[in-house]
């Protein structure tokens, strides 16, 4: 004799079948114990199944969890700053260099511009740019202004690290 | 006292009350951790991998725009993030009806080994964590999470008529475990 399948069964259970084919089943389950008994156990597991609990976490996962998120959330906060004033620092340099070689391009020229009438205004502002540009990114106060932005950035990176270094530490103590 | 809705704690949280994500967190994550421990089958491991999904997600807030449910987008997060353990750890996981196949003898292979039954407390819920992981991620989604099959077939990737074959197959292979093993009367 040919039993009903379990995924017809299943099917069954799920409501996934046509008005026709559950009356089909359903005679079939009047009339045969083995499918009927098949059916019990499968309509069992779906109640079982639907009264199933979940596994439960221990109590302190989400106050370790925030705590974690805090902390990182703080450690973010500081990279990002870190970053900003490394931004900064690099657009000052750029700033400088560019300067420096505006200056040595303005200096050689001015003599030129001087001569041609009709670059004795600018030759007058660019002289006085360049006075003062001459002042602020000469060689030796670049070299100056080079090894200060480098020693303040080499000692925030230093603390940047320590600091990622005890955010760590204290992440690994909250797993 | 008004009960917050996910979508309503998820704007909370974008205006800067990190604190608020507290009860998101304690919304989801026993269920949570039932989908990934039967998946990843180690309460260590899953429970770290819970962490790091819960971070994803607050991370990623910003791009959640409601198109779906926060439940079916954090549990998608959550699935990958365990089969990607899982293929870290070069174990063999196919999705889909190429796979099925091999888990139909449940009883009969080792995928369920009557030692580790025996161990067992015998909760329905342990059983089904014992069951092969396409299997009780259904089961889990299903029952645990109440998702229809649409939803565990976005979470899944998979087609829908997957979803209900997987789900099919893994009550039939429950009904063999515990009917064969005479535990019905202690389980159901």
């Amino acid at each position: 004799m040919k039993y009903l399948s379990d995924e017809m069964l299943n099917k069954y259970i799920d409501n996934e079948l046509s008005e026709e084919e559950n009356k089909i089943i359903d005679k079939i389950l009047k009339s045969s114990f083995v499918d009927r008994e098949k059916y019990a156990e499968l309509k069992k597991i779906d109640e079982g199944l639907k009264k199933m609990n979940s596994f439960k976490l221990s109590n302190n996962f989400t106050s370790n969890f925030m705590e974690k998120l805090r902390l990182k959330t703080i450690r973010d906060k500081k990279q990002k700053r870190f970053f900003s004033f490394l931004f900064l620092i690099l657009v000052t340099v750029t700033l400088a260099l560019s300067g420096t070689v505006l200056y040595e391009t303005i200096a050689k020229n001015i003599g030129k511009a001087k001569e041609i009438s009709l670059l004795k205004g600018l030759s007058f502002s660019t002289s006085f740019l360049t006075q003062n540009f001459g002042k602020f990114f000469s060689p030796d106060k670049l070299s100056l202004i080079g090894i200060s932005l480098s020693l303040i950035f080499f000692i925030s990176l230093y603390f940047l690290l320590e600091e990622i270094k005890k955010t760590k530490h204290r992440l690994k103590k909250i797993r | 006292m008004k009960i917050l809705s996910d979508i309503e704690i998820i704007e909370s949280v974008k205006n800067g009350n990190q604190s608020d994500y507290t009860l998101l967190v304690n919304r989801y994550k026993d269920k949570a951790f039932s989908l990934v421990l039967s998946i990843i089958k180690n309460e260590m491991e899953a429970e770290e991998i819970l962490q790091d999904c819960f971070m994803k997600a607050y991370n990623s807030l910003k791009k959640f725009r409601g198109e779906s449910k926060f439940s079916t987008w954090f549990y998608r997060i959550v699935y990958n993030a365990s089969l990607t353990r899982i293929k870290n750890k070069k174990r063999n996981i196919e999705i889909g009806m190429s796979s099925i196949d091999d888990f139909i003898n449940l009883t009969a292979d080792e995928n369920i080994n009557k030692n580790d039954l025996n161990e067992l407390s015998k909760s329905l819920t342990e059983i089904v964590g014992k069951l092969p992981e396409n299997y009780s991620t259904v089961i889990n989604l299903f029952y645990l999470e109440e998702m229809n099959c649409d939803e565990i077939s976005k979470v899944m990737d998979i087609s829908l008529n997957n979803v209900k074959v997987m789900l099919h197959r893994a009550r039939t292979a429950l009904r063999k475990i515990i009917f064969e093993n005479n535990y019905a009367e202690e389980l159901l």
